[in-house]
């Protein structure tokens, strides 16, 4: 990346607009949303006399509930002498009866008196979330709203998660709240969110300003969705864009599922047992995709077997999720949580590596998925109840918003990258076609051999056979299709005749060294890299006039690679033309080499490298690996 | 009409043998000396005083262009005749076809063509100017022709230190001493463009050869030191990146 500063100043304008998206979303939420949260409840009394409702303002109702264990009271009972006391919002598997704690299940009453202010004239309403995992909502003794089927027994229950908001009739200036909540599917128990009073008004545009995120994000994940099918419809060779395209139906998934559920405005029906097995599906295949994806595109940075490893480990807990009930696979999240944080962690150093060696998007990347991560961390600290405020619970959905943006980002950056390199490409493949007729050295060729029918015919016959030889493997036209490849005996014996006619122009001032290990032979290697080579050794060499031109030209294998070497003992390179060849600027180099470039890059990933001194010579090697996997095209000819 | 007398240059043997042959059969033509050292050719030519050069263009060392251009300078009275293998495309390249030619392999028929074109010219007394042409054919040379009062010096490519602006003229550094050149500091640019020169600044041409440290200095700017010379040369501060990295090399 030639501009990379700006780059680095382009990711620092994204991370402040989003944290200050984050901030200013967060501290909207806590000055005009909900104030007064010192007023907290107190052995099942919550008192709000003193609260002024506006169409702002927002009360949790949190603090100390009256709790009734194994109990379903029902309201008309009005013994407010609770056998105990039970935070809100929070899970009751912690909760002591008869000195042991109670685990996730069981079933039992909540129950909470409101004090309202005396002149409070607006109609007042309830934000009220799900629990775990039913339940049942009495107000001031009329039932209000309910979750599932509360029950005594798993066999009883039917449990459901769905948010709700309903308007309160206010006129005995208190609130008598009894909540029957039972869980027999869950590994956490209890009333897990705040429930929310507020005005009518303020309680709706909380929902909306819920909903308007939901949908923000939503539209934005299915979005990408479509768009990395698309661009993967018309590049079926770019996996990457599938995999995208399913993280992000994930995330827009777990967005319906999450927060409002928005899922039930379109299903109102949906079975609980569907939605909770989707919500959870959609946690392992994040990290699940996202590695596929990252390996797909840094092959080189990402080892197959880390990969496999995660997919495999990942897909297994879906494979669970699937065919087990919440029961057993909920309590596994929490093992997977942690995996979920190393495979990321991991995955981070995988990224950065590849923006390291400056590939293209993989910055914008970098910043995305750290992003992610960090809201991924807050996010599950408030499901952990590491921190407790219920304004950060939710930062997760806009590290998921930033981070697609930036994977849409580095996706375009990609392709782009490929479509300038086709370009660049195909620029060379045409100074290729051109460079394979070097139409002086016919003419001089034939000029010389027409002197040497006066002179020896015996000579001129030979060096005919030579170059009938040389023109055979130039015109042999099949290997211009560039999937074929050619031995390497067969590439020697086009450089030999050369050298052979070369030789006899120059009145044997030209020497030839051959160091070629015979094994290496039969390996097979790109067509014309050698000869541009040998070519332009020769007229490098002869540009000494007064010594003798010698070429050495070896092949070995050296760590697993076959490396074959051309030095001559000419002029030299000038070390802006080697700058320019480490630089991949192509403008400054002959097409020779631009084109042996390119073509070892497409076909195995390495470059030319070149150790010239100026007036001393110049010594290019060529490094082909040898596992065969590094060959794309597998089509042969010998 | 008397005898023209040519001398034949072509660093191949047998092309230089085909030429002699094909021009031997000519009546008109006399060869005084045929040369593979295009160098060779060139300090022969006062002694010889040819009429005509016949001279290769693909050659080490010294271009036929470049030679055909010193020619040019020290005897302009000689008529040169470029003789190479270069197809039509690459003579139209070099901007060559104000100057004869002869197309390898040839034919004597093209050859006579050129004699009586040849022969036309001698006898109206026309030289071709082919300064401005040099300049197009940015081929590198190895030496170059230094004329000093009388003398014609090589100097070695390797042997420059650097060479400074000033002026009217430049002025070439050698370890030793100092030569002085009416032509551009451009001029040397182009011919020295493949040959570790870099332009450091808009006045210095330098041999990257030749340096032996970087100086910082308090403005942000750069000198560079040469090598034996001691000498300060200034690095203009946008070159100075391009340079450290040639330098790493």
């Amino acid at each position: 990346m030639k501009n990379y500063k700006s780059y680095i100043i382009y990711l620092l304008i994204i991370s402040l607009i989003s944290l200050i998206i984050v901030i200013e979303y967060n501290s909207f939420k806590n000055n005009k949303g909900v104030p007064g949260i010192e007023l907290k409840a107190k052995q099942g009394i919550l008192d709000l006399t003193d609260l002024h409702f506006d169409d702002e303002s927002l009360h949790s109702l949190d603090g100390e509930w009256s709790f009734f264990y194994n109990q379903f009271i029902m309201p008309d009972n009005y013994d407010y002498s609770a056998p105990g006391i039970i935070t809100v919002p929070g899970l009751w598997n912690s909760y002591q009866y008869n000195k042991e704690e109670i685990g996730a299940s069981g079933y039992g009453t909540y129950r909470l008196k409101v004090l309202l202010p005396s002149n409070c004239n607006e109609k007042l309403a309830l934000k009220i979330p799900d629990m775990s995992s039913s339940y049942r909502f009495f107000v001031n003794g009329k039932e209000i709203s309910h979750n599932g089927v509360v029950g005594k027994s798993i066999e009883e229950e039917t449990p459901q998660w769905k948010p709700l908001i309903k308007t309160l009739n206010t006129d005995s200036g208190q609130l008598d709240i009894v909540i029957h909540v039972s869980n027999f599917h869950h590994v956490k128990g209890g009333i897990w969110e705040s429930i929310i009073l507020g005005t009518e008004e303020a309680i709706y545009k909380h929902r909306e300003l819920n909903l308007l995120l939901s949908f923000i994000l939503i539209g934005v994940l299915f979005i990408s969705v479509f768009y990395y099918l698309v661009i993967f419809s018309v590049m079926q060779s770019n996996v990457t864009s599938l995999y995208l395209a399913m993280f992000s139906f994930m995330a827009g998934l777990r967005e319906l599922l999450i927060r409002e559920a928005v899922v039930f405005l379109i299903f109102p029906d949906i079975s609980f047992k569907l939605m909770s097995k989707l919500e959870y599906i959609t946690v392992p295949s994040g990290p699940l995709l996202l590695a596929l994806s990252l390996y797909s595109l840094y092959q080189t940075e990402f080892p197959r077997k880390i990969m496999s490893t995660t997919v495999t480990v990942f897909s297994l807990y879906i494979i669970v999720i699937i065919f087990t009930p919440l029961k057993i696979f909920g309590p596994l999240m929490h093992l997977y949580l942690i995996l979920f944080i190393i495979a990321f962690i991991y995955m981070i150093f995988v990224i950065a590596a590849a923006a390291k060696k400056k590939k293209p998007g993989a910055g914008t990347l970098l910043f995305g998925t750290l992003f992610l991560l960090l809201t991924a961390l807050i996010d599950m600290g408030y499901v952990y109840k590491l921190h407790n405020n219920y304004d950060l619970a939710y930062t997760f959905s806009i590290g998921l918003i930033i981070f697609i943006l930036c994977q849409m980002h580095s996706l375009s950056l990609n392709i782009a990258d490929v479509f300038q390199r086709a370009q660049g490409l195909a620029k060379a493949e045409m100074a290729f076609l051109q460079a394979q007729i070097v139409p002086h050295f016919l003419y001089n060729t034939l000029n010389t051999i027409i002197h040497l029918t006066r002179e020896s015919p015996e000579k001129a016959r030979s060096l005919l056979m030579e170059l009938s030889k040389y023109l055979h493997g130039k015109f042999n036209f099949d290997l211009y299709n560039k999937n074929k490849l050619v031995t390497l005996e067969y590439e020697l014996d086009i450089v030999k005749s050369y050298l052979a006619i070369e030789s006899v122009r120059f009145s044997n001032r030209l020497k030839v060294n051959y160091q070629i290990d015979e094994q290496t032979l039969n390996h097979k290697i790109l067509p014309f890299l050698l000869q541009p080579l040998v070519e332009n050794a020769v007229r490098h060499g002869f540009r000494k006039n007064s010594e003798d031109c010698i070429i050495t030209i070896s092949a070995f294998v050296q760590e697993k690679n076959l490396i074959l070497s051309v030095s001559d003992n000419g002029i030299g390179m000038p070390k802006n033309k080697i700058l320019a060849l480490t630089k991949c600027d192509y403008s400054q180099l002959g097409t020779g080499l631009t084109n042996i470039n390119q073509r070892l890059n497409t076909a195995y990933g390495t470059d030319l490298s070149i150790v010239s001194t100026i007036d001393a010579g110049t010594t290019i090697n060529i490094k082909i690996p040898l596992r065969s996997d590094n060959v794309h095209d597998k089509s042969n000819i010998s | 009409m008397s005898m023209i007398k040519a001398i034949l240059v072509d660093d191949e043997l047998f092309a230089l043998k085909e030429l002699q042959l094909q021009l031997e059969s000519l009546p008109n033509i006399q060869i005084i000396g045929s040369f593979t050292n295009p160098l060779e050719s060139f300090f022969n030519i006062t002694m010889l005083n040819p009429d005509v050069v016949f001279l290769d263009i693909d050659m080490p060392e010294v271009s036929g262009i470049y030679l055909a251009e010193q020619i040019m300078t020290t005897h302009p009275q000689v008529k040169i005749i470029f003789v190479t293998a270069f197809d039509k495309y690459a003579i139209n390249a070099f901007e060559l076809n104000a100057v004869d030619y002869i197309l390898k392999p040839f034919t004597l028929e093209r050859i006579k063509k050129t004699i009586s074109r040849l022969e036309e010219k001698i006898e109206k007394n026309i030289n071709t100017d082919i300064h401005s042409l040099s300049n197009q054919y940015k081929e590198s040379v190895k030496k170059f022709f230094i004329y000093e009062q009388d003398n014609i010096i090589l100097l070695n490519i390797k042997d420059i230190y650097y060479i400074e602006a000033l002026n009217k003229f430049v002025r070439i550094r050698t370890k030793d001493r100092f030569y002085n050149s009416n032509h551009s500091l451009n001029y040397f640019e182009n011919k020295l463009k493949n040959l570790d020169f870099f332009r450091t600044h808009r006045g210095y041409l330098v041999n990257l050869d030749k340096i032996a440290e970087i100086i910082p200095k308090i403005n942000y700017s750069f000198d560079i030191r040469m090598t034996d010379t001691n000498d300060l040369i200034p690095v203009s501060r946008t070159n100075i990146k391009l340079l450290k990295q040639l330098l790493e090399l």
